[in-house]
This record gives C-alpha cells, structure tokens and sequence, in this order.
C-alpha cells in the first residue's frame, strides 16, 4: 500500500500535522494541512480531512510503512503504548515535496491517553523543520567542505614541503660542487698567471714578438678565467650564508685614492677624465676593507669599461644620514659636524658615508633598473659597450654592500650615464674595544 | 514468490559518495555536487535474489546517514533494525579507509549479526586515489566482508554491492 502513495507531507501553513495511531499503529485518523503525493498522478491535496476521499491508501496504514525511519525503533513504540515512555522523537526526517525538493520534519510519538489515562493508541506529531533543516544542512556542508579543504592544503603542503626539501637538497649539491670546482680551478689558474707574468717580465728577450703578444692574449683570458671562478666562490659563499667579513675600521677615502692609482693603466688608455671629491674630515666607516675594495673595483670597473673614450668619471664621498622616509632625500652633513654629535643625535638611523660613482656611458634602460644587482643579471643594452660578463659582478657587490650595512642603487638615463650609490656604515665606535 | 524487508544502512566519513550509491542503485542517476545528508534519509529498492532453486524479493529499506567522523560519529539510534550495512569508503582519501572498522563495530555493538559489505568508491578518480586494492582488500578481510571498488558516477559495481549485501542478508535469515 506503502508504494501507491509516496508519504510526502507538506506543512506549509500549520508546520504541524499530526495522526492518530490504534494499538496495532494503523492510522486511523489526521488533522493538520497535508498534502498526498501519488508516484504516478497529480498531487492530490487537501485542507480538510476527508476519509472517504483518502481511504484507499492512507488510512489503515501502518505508521511503520509509512514512516520506515521508526523500523529498529519497534522497542521504543511498545514502550510508548504501554505508558512506560512518555514520548520518542526522531529528527530531520528527510522527504520531498511534490516539487522535488527537500524537506526536513521533526517526528515526535506521544501516548494517546484515554479519559482514565490509559493509552489507547498514539499520537503521531510531524513538524516541517526545513528553514532550521537547511541552515544546518548548509553548516554542516561548510564544515565538511572546509574540513576536505584542510585536508587538501595539508596533503599539499607536505607534497611541496618533501619538493621543497628536495630541491634544497640539489641546490646544496650545486652549490657545492661549485664552490668546490671552483676553489679547485683557482689555484692552478693563478699558478699560469704567476708563470705568464713571469715570462712577460723577465724572459720577455727570449720571447719573439708575436709570442708576446699571444702570451699576453692568454694572460687576459687567465684573468678573467681567474675572476670568474672567484666570482662564482663568493656568489655560493653568499647563497649558503658562509660569507665571513672582517669589520674593521677603514679610511674609504684612501682605499679610494688607492684604487684609482691602480686603475690609472685603462684611465689613461681611454683617455678618460676621472675626479675624486672627498671632504677632509671624513669619518672612517665599519667595513671589511677586502671586499670593500671588491665593492669599489667592481663599480669603478663598470664606469671604466662602459665609458667611451675621452668620457668622464666622478666619484664623491660624503658623510650622509639616511632619511628616515625612503621617499625623501637624505641631509647631508657638514664635514666639520662632529661624528659623535650626529650618532648621538640619531641613533636609530645610523649615519653613513655615501659614495656616488658617476660616468657618461651607456647608462641602463629604466625598465633594468630594478633587476640590477640580480644573480646574472645583464643590462639589456649591455652589448653594446662589447663587454663580456657573467652578470654575478654586481649581484656580488650589492650583496658585499648589505652584508656590511649598507646598499647599493643606480639611477641611470640610457645614452646619458649611470649613477651607483654605495652607502657603507661609520665608524661610530659602538663595536670597538 | 517470498519477499522479505531489510532495513540497511550506508555508513562511512562524509563526502565518500554514500547519497550517491543510494541515487545511483535506487534511481540510476548521478549528481557531481556534494550536498552533506542532514539526519536519516530513507530509500526503497526491491531486488530480487536467486536463492536456492527459487526467487526471493527482497524490499530494501536503504537509509542514508549523515556521513561520520571521528568527532561526530553516526547516531546510535539509527542504527537499530539494520540488518547489514554497506561500509563506503572513498579511494581518494586514504582516511576513510580505516574508519570503516569504527562504523561496523558501532553497528555490531547495536546489532550483533549485521553483515556488511565494503565499497571502495570512486574508481573514476583515477588520477587521485590514495588507496591500493591491496589495502581494501586486508581492510575488508578484517572485517570479514566481501569488497566491491565501486563508481556511483559510472555506475561501476554499485548494484554489485547492493545486491551482495541482499544475498548476505538472505543467507542470514
């Protein structure tokens, strides 16, 4: 009988519809507004009970059939009819409506007493729940859903941290093995060099011309070869974190002057203007002077080598206060202000010397300003100047730069001539003794 | 020809495909959205079953239980009158495969003679699956049931299972 209606119960005004059970639980009597669904027909409705019309397949059911959620619960409905339990509720009872939606209903069974108050049967209460139902339904997705989604990050999180960890693997192997070559490489290749310089010095008699002027071919190459495997030594030293500086106090001003004497050769050969401006009363910075003679090689190198002939080079050092917001330029301090007085006066901004490296060669497109200084990073109109380079110089000397406190940054108009700013702490005093 | 009834129920984590085991055995019909089953949601399906030299129709009442989980397990008092229960895990998300032994001794302890059989679900997913057949086949031989690796999006299995647990249920009776 069960098949010929599907029990679809409707409450859409009342909410509450209810049945009155004998004591064999066949229904034998409803109230509430109900709406019957057949499988295969219309849906037949009704506001007021009507037996006749609903005989054939509603009443005289058995409450189980109707509602198959109380099978299992047999022990709870004897208890109900013979008084020993006062009443049994089973929730979010799914159904659909004649639409095809659904619904949820709350089924409570209460003893149907009779005037002595002996159970005669029972009273059968559904109550539409379906609001209630689907924002608990909708919780209760949520909480499913963010739950898989957990476990979907988790599981890939693990999966880029076990990728992660194996490619941190690799890039250990690499570096070493760079870091290895390299240190391998370097010594007999300053070894040739020792030997070339010796031939190109003291046999240069025995030596026919041509001969000098290919040995000294192969001097340059063996430089180079001989910078670029230091490069790549310092570049894993820096990427593993292993770049030791020994901070000492250093007088910039003269490792300047030093500097500039050693590059006098290639000034004079490109007939280059080249000034140095420096205060007197500069203060000495904190740094180690190895690899700051490294910072103002490479920069002075660049100038150098990116300059047309009969160009010129500035480069000025000033005793500089960083400003405090990025946006605004730093104030310059007078060269005669003491030291002491400007840490004292700013502590938290510690005051620098500035170095400005100027030069009227091909400048940097503005588009590259910002990738100056990465790992093999090359200038787009580098070609231009027929200079070769592995683009680590750089990407060593900022590196140098930050290790030690300070930066390095450009400014640059491409045809017109580059600007490198190189700040490198003072000398306050704070780390000595 | 004999018919029986036999209340049995779907039991597993949520989200391992249940509400589409039962569509798809009762209705033949599939739905790729997840939609969580709030309390009980009661199905019929009648099979019938060759047992012995006759047939058998076997009205199944399937109910569809708001899927589990460690801190929420399945309500005890919907497990009553099941006869067996159809233990679903999902082959994408190797978790659910253990839970299943949590979900059969919470139906043993309520109805000590239920049988059960175990659907590894998602066999469509092939790209995702976390669980060899190896592992569900140990899984269900702990639970002393038979397994079935199951797609309720291609129908794969599905009314295998089903039926399994029918002829389990007739052996029982």
């Amino acid at each position: 009988m069960f098949d010929i209606y599907v029990a679809q119960l409707v409450l859409s005004e009342r909410k509450i519809a209810y049945f009155v059970t004998n004591q064999s639980l066949q229904i034998i009597g409803y109230g509430g507004h109900l709406q019957l669904v057949r499988e295969t027909q219309e849906p037949l409705s009704t506001d007021e009970p009507d037996i006749n019309r609903l005989s054939n397949g509603f009443l005289g059911l058995s409450i189980v059939d109707f509602t198959p959620e109380l099978v299992g619960h047999e022990e709870q409905l004897r208890a109900l009819l013979a008084g020993e339990l006062a009443t049994f509720r089973l929730d979010f009872i799914n159904r659909e409506n004649p639409q095809g939606d659904l619904v949820y209903l709350n089924l409570t069974l209460y003893p149907r007493l009779d005037e002595q108050k002996r159970p005669q049967g029972l009273l059968y209460l559904l109550e539409d729940v379906t609001v209630m139902g689907r924002a608990a339904q909708q919780l209760t997705q949520q909480h499913n859903e963010l739950y898989l989604l957990h476990r979907q990050l988790h599981d890939t999180n693990l999966q880029l941290t076990a990728a992660n960890a194996e490619l941190r693997a690799l890039d250990e192997l690499k570096s070493r093995f760079v870091s290895i070559a390299a240190h391998e490489l370097r010594t007999p290749i300053a070894t040739m060099l020792g030997y070339m310089d010796f031939m190109l010095q003291d046999d240069q008699e025995a030596l026919a011309p041509n001969q000098q002027n290919h040995l000294e071919i192969v001097r340059r190459s063996t430089k180079r070869l001989l910078t670029i495997t230091s490069d790549l030594l310092d570049v894993t030293r820096i990427e593993a974190g292993r770049m030791e500086l020994l901070l000492e106090s250093v007088n910039l001003s003269r490792l300047v002057s030093a500097l500039l004497t050693e590059f006098q050769p290639e000034i004079t050969k490109k007939q280059l203007t080249v000034t140095f401006h420096a205060p007197t009363a500069l203060p000495p910075t904190l740094c180690d002077e190895k690899r700051t003679i490294q910072i103002f090689t490479n920069l002075s190198s660049n100038a150098i080598k990116y300059t047309p002939e009969q160009g010129m080079i500035a480069i000025a050092l000033q005793h500089f206060r960083p400003p405090a917001d990025p946006d605004r330029d730093g104030e310059p301090l007078a060269t005669e202000q003491p030291v002491s007085t400007a840490t004292r006066v700013d502590m938290e901004q510690p005051s620098v010397i500035l170095a400005k490296i100027t030069d009227t060669g091909i400048g940097i497109p503005q588009a590259d300003l910002a990738q100056m200084g990465k790992a093999f990073f090359r200038a787009s109109n580098a070609h231009k100047a027929r200079v070769s380079g592995t683009g680590l110089g750089l990407h060593i000397t900022r590196s140098l730069c930050e290790l030690q406190g300070g930066t390095l940054w450009f400014e640059s108009q491409e045809g017109q001539g580059t600007t490198a700013f190189v700040t490198i702490p003072i000398d306050d005093g704070i780390f000595a003794g | 020809m004999e018919t029986y009834s036999k209340k049995i129920c779907l039991l597993g984590d949520f989200a391992v495909g249940k509400t589409s085991l039962v569509r798809r055995f009762v209705h033949n019909r599939f739905d790729d959205q997840y939609i969580s089953t709030l309390g009980v949601k009661v199905s019929r399906k009648t099979v019938v079953i060759p047992h012995h030299d006759a047939v058998i129709e076997m009205n199944l009442m399937v109910w569809d239980l708001a899927g589990g989980q460690q801190a929420n397990p399945v309500a005890v008092s919907y497990l009553r009158g099941a006869a067996g229960a159809l233990l679903v895990c999902d082959l994408t998300r190797a978790e659910s495969l253990p839970s299943l032994d949590r979900y059969a001794t919470a139906l043993r302890q309520v109805m000590p003679g239920a049988q059960f059989v175990v659907a590894a679900n998602k066999t469509d997913l092939v790209e995702q699956q976390q669980v060899t057949t190896h592992q569900i086949a140990d899984a269900a031989a702990q639970l002393n049931a038979p397994y079935y690796l199951t797609s309720a999006k291609v129908g794969d299995a599905v009314d295998k299972a089903f039926r399994q647990l029918a002829t389990l249920l007739l052996n029982q009776r």
